[in-house]
């Protein structure tokens, strides 16, 4: 899993799939200050977007990956 | 037609007239609310007009309209260029829509282009309106509400895929709440969409609390804009198919999104360039211009790419420029012209006083009420006959007095008489100033008239009309509306040159032409001048030549008075071709026609390559004429005192003959005469006087003076002079009929067809 979740930070990277929701969404309301580190990341899955986004998570870093990043700031 | 329909119709043409004069402001004024409001309650009043009576079709085409105003009104749609043409074309369509009625009993031109207006109408409702849902959407989340979230950067890349692509499609994608659970990532499929160029997702307008979020339904929705094949699309999407609505992209909706930014994001020299392009319209400059920019910021990429674009339909791309260019200069204005919160603006000011001037005449307007023309026309005739019937009273008295010796009845008559004669004047003068009508009532058809030409004819004209409250009797008026038209026609199709020629000449674009009117003693000059080529003298002459109206050796001898005057020829046309607009060749002599019929004249004054300008000179009011009586073969005859130039008694041996024709030299001048027995065939001889001298009358035709043998003069009277009746009117040798005092009737002569006749 391409998931890294510290005390700081959860970072995703690579490939992100529907099974990080679970555990990511645990650790977004276990951390409300947590910041997301997204630079490294390829692809998330719809419903891991969907967690981040209901929960207004803090965005530390943004994809790498131009077009993903488009998509995704376009939408907040 | 019964009297109901009748109100109906005048009151239609009424209110259109209005329509017209309101949409013109609105086309030069876009952001007037007033103009939208104004235009709102006239289209409603005639829609509820039209519901009075069985048309469906004009109903329903008044009620579509309607909607339209109604969507402006209210900002749900915004004004664009585009759409006041279609307006016109409606205003035009009811216009000849009532004159159907009028004739026929039926809006027959509305029903046959019904269809196509109402196809056209709600096509730009659903076209234009951005903010509304459009049908093949859901209501839940307004339809392309998210391509108006598109920064300006996304635009740009999509201008040069309208340039390569026939059509941009708008995917908008909402997967099923359960769709994780058939293994699908819908974002995955969104990126990975073909022919894609931007993307946005969207999420609920409310989310729910994160504890009791779902985190295996979807919420989200995706946005998209492709510029692959329609077919392409569906086969991407075939197994989430019901998922997906596909709409195309318009193009000038998406300009219109950023348009106005893009605009303000320009560096303000660049931007003023632009402007200053506007008015010239030469599309090769505004692609050299956008082409030339130094930065590569985004607002400039954006107009690089709007322009290119834009290649196959420039029109509309300037019509949109202008557009943004209005918005622009109207918020500019907006904020340097004082804060709102201190008081109103200038704009807000002279709005208000606008609107105060349109209220007032309201209140006037309810204070008139709406006379048939006839009935005046009656009155005028009954005012006519009473004046005559006075002029009896003055015979009458002497008669008393000399052959039956009354005199204190005779004393009694004649105070009576002046008493009478005073109520008569005065009644004369009321009705020939209930007759007057302001030149407004036919100036108000050219703006539009303009317009439609100068923009067929590929011209940039601005119209200026001064004098529009000068008032004019009402008969001359209308017969000065054609007239107007050939002249304004010939100066938009010969006169104005093309905006290329005035830019290489120097001259100011856009051209002038002024339709102005004024008082002249108790005459009225109505005047048509252009800022135009001028007439062409030299080729004026070589036509004239080459029409065989001069002989060579005379050409050059003739002034430029002279030879404009050729221009009134019928048939006289130097245009080389023959456009559906002018120059056929009719037009310039039956403006003169007319105008002299109407006792006018016309004054011409011409620069060559600075304008022309055409005075037409009528006398104000149908007041009565002045003409004098001569007699012919025991009968009277009146002859318009303007065309007698003097009268002459000359003995029998004073006549000449050149051939067979009778001339009379005069103060060194040879004249030719005409004997009036002899045209009018009456078989007799002139009469001479105790003195064995004939009497002759010069008169002035066209320019020359021409000698009438006739038998006696008598009086100057004032008549009023009718046009002869059908089935008389033919005869243009008369230029009408007059009651006399004593109750015969005069026969009025046209001199000039008198000579043409003969």
């Amino acid at each position: 899993m391409a998931v890294e979740l510290t005390q700081e930070q959860a970072r995703l990277s690579g490939y992100v799939g529907i099974d990080a929701v679970e555990p990511l969404f645990s650790w977004l309301l276990d951390h409300p200050g947590g910041e997301v580190d997204l630079s490294q990341l390829d692809h998330l899955h719809t419903a891991v977007w969907q967690v981040l986004v209901a929960v207004r998570a803090r965005i530390a870093a943004w994809p790498d990956d131009e077009g993903l990043k488009c998509w995704l700031m376009s939408g907040l | 037609m019964n009297p109901l329909l009748t109100q109906f119709v005048d009151e239609s043409e009424e209110l259109l007239d209005r329509c017209y004069d309101v949409l013109l402001r609105l086309e030069k004024d876009p952001q007037d609310e007033d103009s939208v409001e104004e235009l709102f309650r006239a289209v409603h009043t005639l829609k509820g007009n039209s519901g009075l009576f069985d048309f469906p079709e004009l109903s329903e085409l008044l009620h579509a309209t309607e909607d339209v105003m109604e969507a402006l009104r209210s900002a749900r749609l915004v004004y664009q260029p585009g759409l006041s043409d279609l307006l016109f074309r409606l205003l035009d369509a009811v216009r000849q829509g009532l004159a159907d009625i009028r004739a026929e009993g039926k809006p027959t031109t509305v029903i046959v282009q019904h269809q196509d207006l109402m196809v056209n109408l709600r096509g730009w409702m659903d076209d234009q309106a951005p903010l509304s849902a459009s049908p093949s959407l859901p209501t839940h989340e307004r339809g392309d509400a998210p391509l108006l979230a598109m920064p300006l950067a996304a635009q740009v890349a999509l201008w040069p895929a309208f340039e390569t692509a026939d059509v941009l499609w708008h995917i908008a994608y909402r997967p099923a709440p359960d769709t994780f659970y058939h293994g699908d990532d819908p974002l995955w499929q969104a990126r990975h969409a073909p022919g894609l160029l931007w993307g946005t997702i969207v999420g609920p307008q409310e989310w729910p609390d994160p504890e009791i979020l779902d985190l295996y339904q979807c919420v989200l929705a995706f946005h998209m804009i492709s510029q692959a094949p329609q077919s392409e699309i569906v086969q991407y999407f075939q197994f989430d198919a019901e998922a997906v609505t596909l709409s195309p992209v318009d193009r000038w909706k998406l300009a219109n999104l950023g348009g106005r930014d893009a605009l303000r994001g320009l560096d303000e020299n660049r931007r003023s360039a632009l402007f200053s392009l506007l008015r010239h319209e030469d599309f090769a400059a505004l692609i050299e211009f956008s082409d030339g920019a130094s930065t590569a910021s985004v607002p400039e990429k954006w107009f690089r790419g709007f322009v290119h674009a834009g290649k196959g339909d420039q029109d509309r791309v300037w019509a949109t420029l202008r557009e943004w260019a209005a918005h622009f200069s109207g918020e500019v204005l907006a904020t340097t012209n004082g804060l709102p919160d201190i008081g109103p603006t200038r704009e807000e000011t002279a709005r208000q006083r606008i609107k105060q001037g349109r209220d007032d005449e309201n209140v006037r307007k309810m204070a008139t009420i709406r006379v048939a023309s006839e009935k005046i026309d009656r009155l005028m005739a009954l005012v006519g006959e009473m004046v005559v019937a006075k002029n009896g009273l003055p015979y009458l008295a002497k008669k008393a007095e000399s052959e039956y010796g009354v005199n204190n009845l005779a004393r009694e008559m004649w105070a009576q008489y002046a008493a009478i004669n005073r109520i008569a004047d005065d009644l004369q003068a009321a009705v020939f100033d209930v007759r007057m009508v302001p030149m407004a009532t036919i100036f108000q058809r050219f703006p539009k008239l303009v317009r439609d030409l100068a923009r067929k004819l590929g011209k940039d004209v601005a119209l200026s009309i001064v004098g529009e409250d000068t008032e004019i009797d009402k008969g001359v008026a209308e017969i000065l509306a054609e007239p107007l038209l050939h002249l304004i026609r010939n100066s938009l199709d010969h006169g104005i040159e093309l905006p290329d020629e005035r830019r290489r000449l120097g001259k100011a674009l856009p051209a002038r032409l002024r339709l102005s009117a004024w008082y002249q003693g108790d005459q009225v000059v109505v005047e048509v001048s252009d800022d135009g080529r001028g007439l062409d003298s030299d080729r004026i002459r070589r036509r004239a030549h080459e029409k065989g109206l001069v002989a060579a050796d005379e050409l050059q001898r003739l002034s430029d008075q002279d030879v404009w005057g050729f221009i009134f020829h019928p048939g006289f046309s130097t245009a080389t071709s023959v456009s559906d607009v002018s120059g056929r060749g009719v037009g310039m002599d039956i403006v003169k026609q007319v105008v002299e019929q109407r006792g006018g004249r016309i004054v011409l004054e011409s620069r060559h390559n600075q304008g022309l300008s055409v005075r037409l000179i009528m006398p104000s009011a149908m007041m009565s004429r002045r003409v004098m009586v001569v007699e012919l073969g025991r009968q009277s005859f009146g002859i318009p005192i303007e065309d007698v130039v003097e009268t002459v008694r000359v003995a029998p041996d004073r006549l000449q003959h050149l051939g067979h024709h009778p001339t009379l030299t005069l103060r060194g001048h040879t004249l030719s005469l005409v004997n009036l027995a002899q045209v009018l065939a009456f078989h007799e001889e002139p009469r001479p006087n105790r003195l064995g001298e004939w009497a002759v009358l010069i008169g002035r035709v066209g320019d020359e003076d021409v000698g009438f043998i006739i038998d006696d003069f008598r009086e100057t009277v004032d008549v009023i002079v009718k046009p002869l009746g059908e089935p008389l009117a033919h005869l243009s040798i008369y230029q009408g009929t007059a009651l006399l005092g004593d109750g015969s009737v005069l026969l009025v002569l046209n001199l000039k067809e008198l000579i043409r006749w003969q």
